[in-house]
C-alpha cells in the first residue's frame, strides 16, 4: 500500500473514533473501503477535489459522530424513564443511578435560593465539624515514629494546684530504675539559650537537654555522625551536641564538615557530633539536642528544673498496665514522703496528649456531640426547604408511582438530590476549613515562636475528608431521606393520590405549626447572643492601638540560667537579678547613644498587654474591680505621648514607693470629684482566706492619665494601674524603644549585635514592632470574628428562609378553604385577618418561647449571654423573624383569595 | 410487524437511500454515488454519516444485508446492502405522503409553472 493511502487510512481510523464503538466495528472496514474509492476519485479529478473531499468527511464524521452519542444517550434515558428504574450497567449501587445525580446538579441551578442558603448552611456546620476533627486529629495523633502509637508520656500530677509538677528529678530516676512496662525511659529539660555562629549576632533558640534514649526510642538513626550516647551524660565529659537537618541547612548552609566543629550556645561552647536526619523534631520541635547531665543529689525532692519524661511500652505491655505499676509506684513515694509527694499522682499518657493534659476527657466527646447537633439544626432547616420544594414536585412523584417506581426507588433519588447538594455544600466547607486552619496554624506559629509539635500538621488529612464525606451523607440523609420518607408515607401517598385526582389536600397541621414555633424560638433565643459576641469579637480584631504603634521596635530580654543546686539556690537568684540588672542598665545606656534611638523603656510586658488583678478603693464598701496593672519605667508617659490629665508624673522617688498613677476610665471607677490621694489595694484572688495575708498595702494615687492602648483585647480591662519600677526590677523585663527613621524592623539586627557582645548570655526574645505585637494579639480574634460572622449570617439566613419556606407553605395549604370560603361570600379582609392572625399566633409563640430561653440564659450568665444588651438584640431579632414570617404569608395569602372557586374545589393545593 | 407510518417522515437522505437499494442491492460507494448523482450533487454525504444512516435503517429494520459482494482490490469483502420488504413498505408510505403533500401544494396553487421552472433549474441547472 502507497505510503499516501496508508496514512489516509490511519487518519480516517482517527475520525471514526468520533463514533459509537458498534459502528466502528461493524462498519469500520467498509468505511474504509468506502472511503478509499471516493479518495480514487477525487485524486483522477484533481487537488481541490481531495481538499473538498477531506472537508466533507471531516465535517460529516464530527457532526455524524456527535448525533448518534446523542441519540444513543437519548435512547438510554427514554428508557429508563419509561420503566423508572435503571439498567444494571449504570446504576450506581441502592437503584440510584448517574442521573439521579444530574438531576440533582440541575436542582442546584434550578433552586439557587434554596441552593445558596441551604449550601452556606451546611457548608459551616461542615467547616466546623471538619475544623474540630483535624484539631482532635492533632490531639489524638499518633507520633510519626516506628510504633508512635506506643510511646508515652509520664508525669506527676499535683491533686492540690491541678497541674502538673515538673520538678520530678527523683521521680524520673525511681521510675527508670523500677517500672517494667515502659522501656527506654527517659526525660528532657528545654534551655533557651542564644545560637551564635560565628559572624552572626545571637538567635535564641529551644535546646533539649535530653537523656540519649530518646533517639533509642525514636529508633531514627542520625543523618550525618552520631545521635547522643550515654557516655555523653556524665559530668565533665566533653560538652557535644546534635543538631537538626533543618538548622544545619539554614544556619551552617549544609557544612559538610559541619561533624567537628564548635558551635556556641550562650556562653558554652559544644561540638557538634551527628546532625538528624530532615523532619525530626523530637520530642516537641527541637533541632538541638545536648546531653542530660542532671544528678538528683544536687536537689531536694520537688525541687530543681522542670522536665518532661518519655517512655516507650514494653514488647506485650498495655498502657493500663503500665498505669497501674505506676500507681503502686505512686503510692509508695506518696507514703515514703509524704510532705512532697501526699498530694502527687503519677500519670501515664500516650505521647502527643501530654499537650493537653489540663483537659478533661469528657470535653471532646462533648465538643463532637454540638457539632452533630449544629448539624442537626442546619440541616433540619433545609430539610424544612426541601420538604416544600418536594411538596412542589408531589405530582412528579405520584405520577412515578404510578407508573411503578418504588418508595425506595423515589426515596434513592430524594437522597441523591441532597447529597448533591450537601456534597457540594460539603466541599466548600472543607475549602473554608483548609483556610481557617492555614491561618490558625501561621497565628499558632507565630503564637509559639515556631514551636509546633513535629505530629500536628495543618494540613487538611484524608481522615479529615473521610469525616467530611461522612457529614455530608449524613447530612443528606437528614435533608433528602426524611422528608422524602414522610412523603411517600403510605398516608401521605393516599392523600397524594386524592390531591392528583382533585381531592382533598394534604394537612400535617399540627406538625408545621411546631416546625415554625420552634424554628423562630430557635433564632430568636441564639442570634442576639451571636450577634453581640461577634460585634465584640470583630471590634477587638480590628481595634486601633491608639498610638504610633509602629514606631517602636520592643522585645523580650531574657538571660541564660541554671537552675542552681537546691542548697545554693538563694544565692544563685541574688547574683542572677543583680547581673541581670546591671546588664540591662548598660544594655539601655547603649541603646540611648545610639543614633536614632529614643525613649528607651523598661516594663514588664508590652503596653496594653498588662497582667490583671483586683483591686479595691479605701472606704468604698466592698466593691471591687479588675484592672491591669502596668509594672512601667518612670520616663513610660512621655515615651508614648500620653497627657497627664491631672495631679503628676512619676518622679524616681516613686520607684518602690506607695504611689500609683491610673487612667481615666479608672479615675471615673473611683469616684466623682478630687481622685488625687485617694488609696488603692490590691486583692489576692482567694487563695487564701486569712484576711491578712489578702491585702497588700496601700497606694496613693498621685496622677491621672489619659486611657492608653486599653482596648486590645477583652480579657483586658479599660481600667489601668501603672507604678513606677526601676529598671532590673523585673525579669524577663520588655524593651520598647522609638525608632526614629519610622522602620523599626531595620534596628533590629543592631539590637541583637549590641545585646550580643554585652554579653552572650542575654537574650532577645520576640523583637517586633509594637503594632505587630498587637496585630498579633489580634488575629486570632479576627478569625473567631470572621467564624462567628459568618455562623450567624448563615443561621439567620436559614432561619429566615426556613421560616418564609413554612409560612408560604401552610398557607398554600389553606388555598382551597380560602378559595371555597370566598366562593361561599366570605370577606376578602376578614378572610386575610383570619389567615394571618393563625400565623401572628404561630409567631408570636416562637417568640415568646425564644425570649424565655435567651433571657434563662442571659440570667443564667449574669448578661454575659448577650452581652448586657439583651433587649434590643433581643427585640431586633423578634421583629426580623416577625416580618419574615409576615412577609411569607402575604404572597400565597393574596393568590388564595384570586382563586376562582371552581379552580379551588377541583385544585388540591 | 411495525405500522410503516410510525417511522414517518424519513430524512432525505434515508428515503435516497431506500430508492437506492429498491432499484437493486448495492454497496456504500454505490450506495453513495447514486444518491449524489439522483440528486446532481445536492445532497453529497460523508462516508460516516451513510453508514450511521444505514446502521439507523437497519435497526429499524429497512434494510438488511445483501451477502458480500465482489471482493475489493486486496481481497478484503465489501459488504453490500439490500431492502426488506417492510423498507419498502415504509418507502411506499413516505413517498404516498409526499404525493399528498405535492397535492396539497397543488390545491394551495404554489406549483404553478413559474416555480416549477426555477425548480427545474436548480436541479438540473446548476
Amino acid at each position: 500500500m502507497a505510503d499516501g493511502v496508508r496514512r489516509s487510512q490511519r487518519v480516517l481510523r482517527i475520525l471514526l473514533l468520533a463514533y459509537p464503538k458498534r459502528i466502528r466495528q461493524e462498519h469500520g472496514d467498509d468505511m474504509w473501503l468506502t472511503f478509499e474509492r471516493h479518495l480514487r476519485d477525487a485524486r483522477r479529478a484533481g487537488r481541490g477535489a481531495v481538499f473538498n473531499l477531506w472537508r466533507r468527511e471531516i465535517i460529516g464524521l464530527w457532526r455524524g459522530g456527535r448525533r448518534a452519542r446523542v441519540t444513543a444517550r437519548k435512547r438510554q434515558h427514554a428508557h429508563r424513564r419509561s420503566v423508572g428504574h435503571v439498567r444494571s450497567e449504570n446504576t450506581v449501587g441502592a437503584g440510584a443511578s448517574w442521573l439521579d445525580f444530574k438531576l440533582g446538579l440541575r436542582m442546584l441551578i434550578k433552586y439557587p435560593g434554596l441552593t445558596v442558603v441551604g449550601g452556606l448552611g451546611i457548608a459551616v456546620a461542615v467547616a466546623i465539624g471538619a475544623a474540630l476533627f483535624a484539631t482532635s486529629a492533632a490531639i489524638y495523633a499518633t507520633l510519626p515514629l516506628d510504633e508512635g502509637d506506643r510511646v508515652v508520656a509520664i508525669e506527676n500530677w499535683d491533686r492540690d494546684w491541678n497541674n502538673q509538677e515538673r520538678r520530678i528529678l527523683h521521680d524520673f530516676v525511681s521510675w527508670r530504675d523500677e517500672l517494667e512496662s515502659v522501656d527506654d525511659l527517659g526525660a528532657y529539660q528545654d534551655l533557651e539559650r542564644n545560637l551564635i555562629v560565628e559572624g552572626t549576632s545571637g538567635k535564641p533558640v529551644t535546646v533539649a537537654a535530653i537523656t540519649a534514649s530518646a533517639f533509642h526510642l525514636a529508633r531514627v538513626p542520625a543523618f550525618m555522625g552520631r545521635t547522643l550516647v550515654e557516655e555523653d551524660e556524665r559530668r565533665g565529659g566533653p560538652p557535644v551536641i546534635v543538631i537538626g537537618y533543618e538548622l544545619w541547612q539554614n544556619r551552617f548552609t549544609g557544612d559538610p564538615e559541619i561533624v567537628g566543629r564548635n558551635i556556641r550556645l550562650g556562653r558554652e561552647v559544644h561540638t557538634v557530633v551527628g546532625v538528624m536526619p530532615a523532619g525530626f523534631g523530637f520530642p516537641i520541635s527541637h533541632s538541638l539536642w545536648v546531653p542530660f547531665q542532671l544528678d538528683p543529689l544536687d536537689y531536694e525532692r520537688r525541687d530543681g528544673p522542670g522536665i518532661r519524661v518519655f517512655g516507650r511500652l514494653a514488647a506485650g505491655a498495655t498502657i493500663e498496665q503500665a498505669g497501674a505499676e505506676l500507681a503502686a509506684l505512686g503510692l509508695r513515694a506518696a507514703t515514703d514522703f509524704p510532705d512532697t509527694h501526699a498530694r502527687l499522682a503519677p500519670r501515664i499518657m500516650s505521647y502527643p496528649m501530654q499537650m493537653y493534659d489540663d483537659m478533661e476527657g469528657w470535653e471532646f466527646p462533648l465538643l463532637y456531640l454540638l457539632v452533630v447537633l449544629l448539624l442537626v439544626v442546619v440541616c433540619v432547616n433545609v430539610a424544612v426547604l426541601v420538604y416544600a420544594r418536594t411538596a412542589t414536585r408531589r405530582r412528579e412523584i405520584t405520577v412515578r408511582s404510578a407508573l411503578g417506581a418504588s418508595r425506595r426507588r423515589i426515596v434513592t433519588q430524594l437522597f441523591i438530590e441532597a447529597l448533591v447538594l450537601s456534597s457540594v455544600a460539603a466541599g466548600v466547607g472543607l475549602a473554608i476549613a483548609a483556610l481557617a486552619f492555614r491561618q490558625a496554624g501561621s497565628v499558632m506559629s507565630m503564637l509559639s515562636n515556631n514551636f509546633i509539635p513535629f505530629w500536628i500538621d495543618f494540613g487538611v488529612s484524608a481522615g479529615t475528608v473521610v469525616y467530611v464525606a461522612a457529614l455530608a451523607v449524613f447530612g443528606a440523609v437528614v435533608v433528602g431521606v426524611v422528608p422524602a420518607l414522610q412523603f411517600t408515607g403510605r398516608r401521605v401517598q393516599s392523600g397524594l393520590q386524592h390531591a392528583v385526582a382533585g381531592g382533598s389536600a394534604m394537612r400535617f397541621g399540627g406538625m408545621w405549626t411546631a416546625m415554625i414555633v420552634l424554628q423562630v424560638a430557635f433564632a430568636v433565643a441564639v442570634l442576639p447572643a451571636a450577634v453581640s459576641v461577634g460585634r465584640m469579637t470583630v471590634a477587638y480584631g480590628f481595634a486601633d492601638p491608639g498610638f504610633a504603634a509602629d514606631q517602636f521596635l520592643t522585645a523580650r530580654l531574657l538571660m541564660d540560667y541554671e537552675v542552681p543546686r537546691s542548697a545554693e539556690t538563694d544565692a544563685y537568684w541574688n547574683a542572677f537579678y543583680s547581673r541581670h540588672r546591671e546588664l540591662q542598665a548598660e544594655l539601655v545606656r547603649r541603646l540611648d547613644d545610639e543614633p536614632g534611638v529614643t525613649d528607651v523603656i523598661v516594663t514588664l510586658g508590652p503596653p496594653g498587654m498588662e497582667p490583671i488583678v483586683r483591686i479595691e478603693v479605701e472606704n468604698a464598701a466592698d466593691a471591687q474591680l479588675r484592672v491591669g496593672v502596668g509594672r512601667v519605667d518612670i520616663d513610660f508617659f512621655d515615651a508614648f505621648d500620653v497627657p497627664v490629665l491631672s495631679g503628676r508624673r512619676f518622679h524616681p522617688a516613686d520607684v518602690g514607693a506607695t504611689t500609683v498613677i491610673i487612667n481615666e476610665s479608672l479615675a471615673q471607677w473611683v469616684g466623682d470629684g478630687n481622685v488625687l490621694g485617694r488609696r488603692i489595694r490590691f486583692v489576692n484572688r482567694g487563695l487564701t482566706t486569712n484576711p491578712d495575708e489578702v491585702k497588700a498595702p496601700w497606694y496613693e494615687i498621685v496622677g491621672i492619665v489619659s486611657d492608653f492602648s486599653s482596648q486590645m483585647e477583652p480579657d483586658r480591662t479599660v481600667a489601668k494601674v501603672y507604678q513606677a519600677m526601676a529598671p532590673g526590677d523585673v525579669y524577663p523585663s520588655t524593651l520598647t524603644m522609638r525608632i526614629e527613621s519610622g522602620a523599626p524592623l531595620t534596628f533590629s539586627p543592631r539590637l541583637a549585635e549590641i545585646t550580643t557582645t554585652i554579653d552572650p548570655a542575654l537574650r532577645l526574645d520576640d523583637v517586633l514592632t509594637l503594632e505587630q505585637v498587637m496585630r498579633e494579639e489580634q488575629g486570632g480574634w479576627r478569625i473567631g470574628g470572621w467564624a462567628l460572622a459568618l455562623l450567624t449570617v448563615s443561621v439567620l439566613l436559614l432561619s429566615a428562609a426556613g421560616l418564609y419556606a413554612l409560612m408560604s407553605f401552610t398557607v398554600t395549604q389553606r388555598r382551597r378553604e380560602i378559595g371555597i370560603r370566598v366562593a361561599l361570600g366570605a370577606e376578602p379582609h376578614s378572610l386575610l385577618a383570619s389567615i394571618f392572625s393563625r400565623a401572628l399566633r404561630q409567631l408570636t409563640l416562637g417568640v415568646v418561647v425564644g425570649i424565655g430561653v435567651a433571657s434563662l440564659l442571659d440570667w443564667g450568665t449574669a448578661g454575659e449571654f448577650t452581652g448586657g444588651e439583651g433587649a434590643v438584640l433581643l427585640a431586633g431579632v423578634a421583629a426580623f423573624m416577625l416580618a419574615v414570617g409576615l412577609l411569607a404569608a402575604v404572597g400565597p395569602a393574596r393568590r388564595g383569595l384570586r382563586i376562582h372557586p371552581t379552580e379551588a374545589l377541583q385544585d388540591g393545593g | 410487524m411495525k405500522d410503516p407510518e410510525l417511522l414517518l417522515p424519513l430524512t432525505p437522505l434515508s428515503l435516497h437511500l431506500l430508492l437506492a437499494l429498491a432499484a437493486s442491492e448495492n454497496h456504500g460507494y454505490g450506495l453513495m454515488k447514486e444518491v449524489r448523482e439522483r440528486t446532481n450533487g445536492a445532497i453529497n454525504p460523508a462516508t460516516g454519516t451513510v453508514y450511521l444512516a444505514l446502521q439507523r435503517l437497519e435497526d429499524e429494520g429497512l434494510v438488511g444485508d445483501g451477502g458480500l459482494a465482489a471482493p475489493a482490490e486486496g481481497g478484503v469483502q465489501r459488504r453490500s446492502w439490500r431492502i426488506t420488504p417492510f423498507g419498502r413498505q415504509v418507502a411506499a408510505a413516505e413517498a404516498r405522503r409526499l404525493v399528498e403533500l405535492v397535492e396539497l401544494a397543488r390545491d394551495r396553487d404554489l406549483l404553478n409553472d413559474a416555480n416549477l421552472s426555477t425548480l427545474t433549474e436548480r436541479t438540473h441547472g446548476g
